[in-house]
């Protein structure tokens, strides 16, 4: 694997336009599942266990 | 060429050598709990492997690769050498004794006590003593790293303290004070109790205090690997840093919120208060904030290295990012795994909830994830980047390495997801016979377990690969003139802004400060009860 592989290149004059929608929609796509998961969890595990009561 | 190079190539070594001999104990393992019947499979074998794996990857592979990084990300972004290096071959070594001692205790089978080492299970003195030769090593180190940057710092009045700098002084301050707990729980408990000068102990006050240890220590492992993230890996896929600024508020965030969360970890253990359990979950919750930032920001970061490359619509960028570059790949990887990992890390954090998981599979699936992937591949992946650099060698065996990510990252889903299902199941982590007994309960777990030793399976095979292609082009690689380590640009040069998220005393005075509201009062609280102690067990 040469050197300039592993290190990687970049054109910083290019055109960075339109950023940052790709990231929002990834982040909020993951906040969405993860509080979507986290309800799940809550209310079809959590709830019909019941909590610790001592 | 970094004049500590020798000193990283050293504590790299002894780095890559632990995680080699603890991924062997790791197959063991999987293949012990999915109940595989091998030749050597007793209970005492299983628990010296859980031991040795345990220790041997969460302190000594990331202890050693984390003051490796160290020396090279301070010399390399402050652009003068090391100053005290004797001092650091000094921690080197003491931490390295530190290490040959314990591990020494637990391969002969005299520390079969866990990575967790709770007491009333007893190990030798060699063990204890071997940890706290390797705190103090790591001290030593901390010493080095700060006084470089102290005398960058005289040398050059007003300049802006580097990103990666900034990152790694964070590490420390948050290793100091989290070393602090488990100092005074060696020194002042173990080690006399261990040497018979104390007949009991107090399992509750060590556990209190090895938690004011436990869980900071996850992020002295993590924030390296956000070093990495923000300041190489954007460098590496051909971007630019999102924002300067929002990388070192997440530093600071840390520094505060690392320590007051221990409590967390003993939601089910008597000895501490609700209220003081509750006020630890607060702040844990807190600290997934700097998290989701992180994640914001380094992706935004690879977004930006997908446009430059001409990439306009919403998701066409990724396919542009250099996947096969595994010091790219490991860490991208990396980041979709702790992704998962921060879903469990908030039902691990959530007082009542904890419940459902507690000391369950569902823990060990939810740090492989954690430190085992977001840390761990994050390692790797900079290792491919750095150890030409280091030694004057090109990569060997470049196919290994760029599977090796994919190998890990498949292998640790089977394992992970598995072991967080069959926890939810209730199945307990930490036991040597899944059957339980013949519980009727068990027989839920008998699909996960399996599903977990192909995991593991995956994951020793991509650690084989990962030390081949270390040791192949360490000693066998091709010479070549080292190519320069390079960080990544911010889009926006800092400038002025936010310049008293350098001043580390303001930020440290505050962490004090909460972790003697955190702790204080539990623990002298605590201290006012009768306390009876235990004697030690080692039923081994």
């Amino acid at each position: 694997m040469s050197d300039e592989e592993l290190r990687g290149s970049s054109d910083l004059d290019a055109d960075i336009g339109g950023h940052p929608k790709g990231t929002l929609a990834i982040v909020g796509v993951y906040g969405l599942l993860f509080a979507l998961g986290w309800l799940i969890l809550y209310f079809l595990v959590f709830v019909p266990r019941g909590a610790l009561t001592q | 060429m970094i004049g500590a190079r020798r000193l990283a190539l050293a504590n790299f070594w002894v780095a890559i050598t632990a995680f080699g001999v603890a991924a062997a104990m790791a197959l063991m393992q999987a293949l012990s709990r999915a109940d595989l019947a091998l030749p050597w499979r007793t209970p005492k074998m299983y628990y010296l492997s859980v031991t040795a794996h345990g220790v041997l990857m969460a302190l000594i592979f990331t202890t050693f690769f984390i003051m490796g990084l160290g020396y090279v990300v301070t010399e390399r972004s402050l652009d003068r050498p090391i100053k005290l290096r004797r001092v650091g071959w000094a921690s080197f070594g003491l931490a390295l004794l530190g290490t040959l001692l314990a591990a020494w205790a637990i391969l002969w089978g005299k520390a079969t006590v866990l990575y967790t080492f709770y007491p009333p299970l007893k190990a030798h003195p060699a063990f204890y003593i071997g940890a706290a030769l390797l705190v103090i090593g790591s001290w030593g180190w901390s010493w080095v790293i700060i006084h470089t940057y102290l005398t960058w710092k005289r040398e050059n009045p007003g300049a802006r303290t580097p990103l990666p700098v900034h990152g790694y002084m964070t590490t420390i301050i948050v290793w100091i004070l989290a070393t602090i707990g488990v100092a005074a729980e060696v020194v002042l408990l173990l080690i006399p109790w261990s040497l018979g000068i104390t007949e009991k102990i107090d399992p509750i006050l060590a556990r209190i205090l090895f938690w004011w240890f436990g869980h900071p220590l996850v992020y002295f492992w993590l924030l390296p690997a956000y070093v990495i993230w923000y300041t190489m890996t954007p460098r590496i896929a051909g971007g630019k840093l999102f924002s300067d600024p929002l990388a070192r508020l997440v530093f600071v965030l840390f520094i505060l919120l690392s320590t007051p969360v221990g409590f967390h970890h003993q939601f089910l253990d008597p000895g501490v208060r609700a209220g003081w359990k509750f006020f630890h979950s607060f702040n844990t919750q807190w600290i997934l904030f700097p998290s989701f930032v992180t994640a914001f920001t380094v992706i935004a970061s690879f977004e930006v290295a997908g446009r430059l490359k001409g990439k306009k619509g919403w998701f066409d960028w990724l396919g542009a990012l250099p996947w096969g570059n595994p010091a790219f790949s490991s860490v991208a990887l990396s980041m979709i795994i702790f992704a998962i990992g921060g879903f469990g890390g908030a039902i691990n954090a959530a007082y009542g909830m904890n419940a459902m998981i507690h000391n369950t599979a569902w823990v060990q699936g939810h740090f492989h994830l954690t430190v085992g992937t977001a840390v761990a591949l994050s390692f790797m992946g900079i290792a491919y980047y750095l150890l030409p650099r280091l030694t004057g060698r090109e990569l060997e065996l470049s196919l290994l390495a760029r599977i090796q990510p994919y190998l890990w990252f498949m292998g640790m889903l089977l394992f992970s997801v598995s072991n967080h299902l069959t926890g939810l199941a209730g199945m307990p982590r930490r036991i040597y016979q899944f059957d339980y007994g013949g519980s009727e309960i068990a027989d839920q777990w008998v699909a996960g377990t399996g599903i977990s030793a192909l995991g593991g399976v995956l994951l020793f095979a991509s650690a084989l690969c990962f030390v081949a292609v270390m040791f192949g082009t360490g000693f066998a690689g091709k010479k070549a003139q080292p190519q320069p380590i390079e960080f990544a640009e911010p889009l926006e040069t800092p400038n002025n802004k936010a310049q008293i998220l350098d001043k580390f005393w303001i930020w440290v005075l505050i962490a004090v400060v909460l972790i003697m509201a955190a702790y204080a009062w539990p623990i002298g609280e605590h201290l006012a009860t009768p306390r009876f102690g235990s004697r030690g067990y080692s039923p081994f």
